[in-house]
């Protein structure tokens, strides 16, 4: 229709064009309206529509997968290039590490170590052990003692060597445990990068790599999955973490949730950077109570009992190894020493709650932190 | 949830309310219908996806001997689980779940609930594992929470 066609958006044109002109123009006006809120929430960076357009544009590969491995629940989330083979990989990797690293496993290095202890002969191991022992003897050097893997045989006697279950239900006697205590001395310990081997000087003696084992393999599994051009994952391994990337485009940092040692929910959250490692040791994971007391896994190396500074120490570094070794000897050590000790360790940042639940941090890991209510008090 | 559809329905009425009336005074021409669809579905699609957090469609509970099982949102009920020390209860309400029993010593799981695809609560001596998934599965770290307030992770 002639008069149609040339009445097309012009407000002049009479009669029964003049109503569909009107209609057209309520048409133009929601074109506006919805172009307009597509566009707001195309621009939004937290909009879940923007992140979809973005998303379709690039159509980054996802992925996800999990596993048990080394006494807990492994979880990775990845996005980017590749990402379904290298987490694949990345869990693998868990598993090979968990191979060597397991005391219950015979053929492990760390069973191997202990079946050759105090016989003066070195047995052959990993390069991976070798490594985890040289990050071992720095962490140990640094606190002191505080951190010391030879704690084995108190493990094994306080009830926490195997089994997700504490074995005991009552604390050893002080004799046993003095004989245990007599077992942990990291300077029998010695490892040859060149010939592959390592050596316990003590018979008895065995290497307890639960507080630093995770550390190590989320560090390997953040570079398997680095090196394979995924640019953003979330690794949790059993509350040990490694944030890979920023949480979006944006650059934001990761929120994570420090849990309540004494309670449920969060004592606070941590907004922490791209490319950092979370690791939290805390007296409420495995723990047995005796007449009112509670008996946990921490073990201070050097009293042979279970340590009584803390109850929860949280440590964000770029190494989930260093992270995951510091939180248990930080732990043991209190958040006074703990503190100190950090002064000379830049780039890692702890929180400490210690026995009144009073909460303890570094500088840098306070500029972290969001409190959340009823969550601890400052100290 | 409800916020989100509440959402929707206002902005469906925005745009179909107008456009009946309008189809009603004026002859539209075939492309202004065309117009008026792709408007429709471009207001659904803003409104539908710019609700924040979205929710679970399905839980997923990993259990030892019974594998991985597949509860969908909103089929509500009691669901059991066995593992190595025992039972481990596992309840859906609409698009939540939580462990409501299980051998795990406090606080193995803490016993608030799954209500955000990625969320997972781990019951370690028992072996058992509640998740909660989105439309698109478990995807990767890009969570529909990512960019609100939400947390990304636990450390424990």
């Amino acid at each position: 229709m002639p008069g149609s066609s040339r009445g097309r958006g012009s407000l002049a044109a009479p009669g029964r064009p003049l109503v569909a002109a009107g209609a057209r123009a309520l048409l133009a006006v929601l074109l506006v309206v919805v172009t307009s809120l597509a566009g707001v929430a195309l621009a939004a960076p937290d909009s879940a529509i923007g992140r979809a357009a973005r998303g379709l544009a690039s159509a980054p590969e996802t992925a996800s997968g999990s596993a048990w491995a080394m006494g807990t629940y492994v979880r990775i989330e990845a996005s980017g290039p590749g990402a379904r083979e290298a987490v694949e990989r990345a869990l693998a990797r868990f598993a090979e590490l968990e191979a060597l690293l397991d005391p219950a496993r015979p053929s492990s290095d760390v069973a191997r170590l202990a079946l050759a202890a105090g016989s003066g002969e070195p047995a052959p191991v990993s390069r991976d052990t070798i490594a985890l022992l040289a990050v071992a003897d720095e962490v140990h050097r640094l606190s002191g003692g505080a951190f010391d893997l030879t704690v084995g045989p108190l493990v094994t006697l306080w009830g926490f060597g195997s089994g997700a279950e504490p074995a005991r239900t009552a604390p050893p006697d002080a004799e046993t445990v003095a004989q245990a205590l007599s077992l942990v001395a990291w300077d029998e310990v010695s490892w040859d990068p060149a010939t592959g081997t390592a050596r316990l000087g003590l018979a008895g003696q065995t290497l307890a790599t639960g507080g630093i084992a995770k550390g190590y393999a989320l560090d390997d599994a953040a570079a398997i999955l680095r090196d394979a051009g995924v640019r953003r994952a979330l690794l949790d391994a059993g509350g040990s973490l490694y944030l890979l990337g920023a949480r979006d485009d944006q650059g934001r940092p990761w929120r994570v949730g420090v849990r309540h040692p004494r309670g449920e929910g969060y004592i606070g959250v941590l907004e922490v950077p791209a490319d950092r490692a979370v690791a939290t040791s805390g007296d409420y994971e495995r723990y047995f109570e005796a007449d009112g007391v509670r008996y946990h896994h921490i073990l201070d190396p050097r009293t042979g009992r279970p340590a009584r500074r803390a109850v929860s120490v949280t440590v964000v570094g770029p190494s989930a190894t260093l992270a995951d070794a510091l939180s248990t000897a930080l732990f043991v050590l209190g958040p006074e020493e703990g503190l100190h000790l950090l002064e000379g360790l830049p780039g890692y940042e702890a929180l400490f709650v210690d026995t009144e639940g009073a909460l303890h941090m570094t500088p840098g890991l306070e500029a972290m932190f969001r409190p959340v209510d009823g969550g601890g008090s400052g100290g | 949830m409800a916020r989100g559809s509440g959402r929707h329905r206002g902005l469906l009425a925005l745009v179909l309310l107008p456009a009946r009336r309008a189809l009603h005074v004026g002859g539209l021409k075939p492309a202004d219908a065309i117009l008026l669809v792709v408007l429709v579905a471009v207001a659904c699609f803003a409104s539908a996806a710019s609700s924040p957090g979205g929710a679970p469609v399905a839980f997923v509970v990993e259990a030892p001997g019974q594998g991985t099982v597949v509860l969908p949102a909103g089929q509500n009920g009691l669901y059991f689980f066995s593992g190595p020390l025992g039972r481990t209860a596992v309840e859906v309400a609409g698009t939540s779940a939580r462990i409501v029993e299980s051998p795990c010593p406090e606080p193995s799981h803490h016993s608030g609930g799954v209500d955000e695809p990625g969320e997972y609560l781990v019951c370690l001596p028992n072996r058992i594992v509640l998740r909660a998934e989105g439309p698109s599965g478990p995807g990767g770290p890009e969570r529909p929470s990512a960019g609100s307030d939400a947390v990304d992770a636990e450390t424990h």
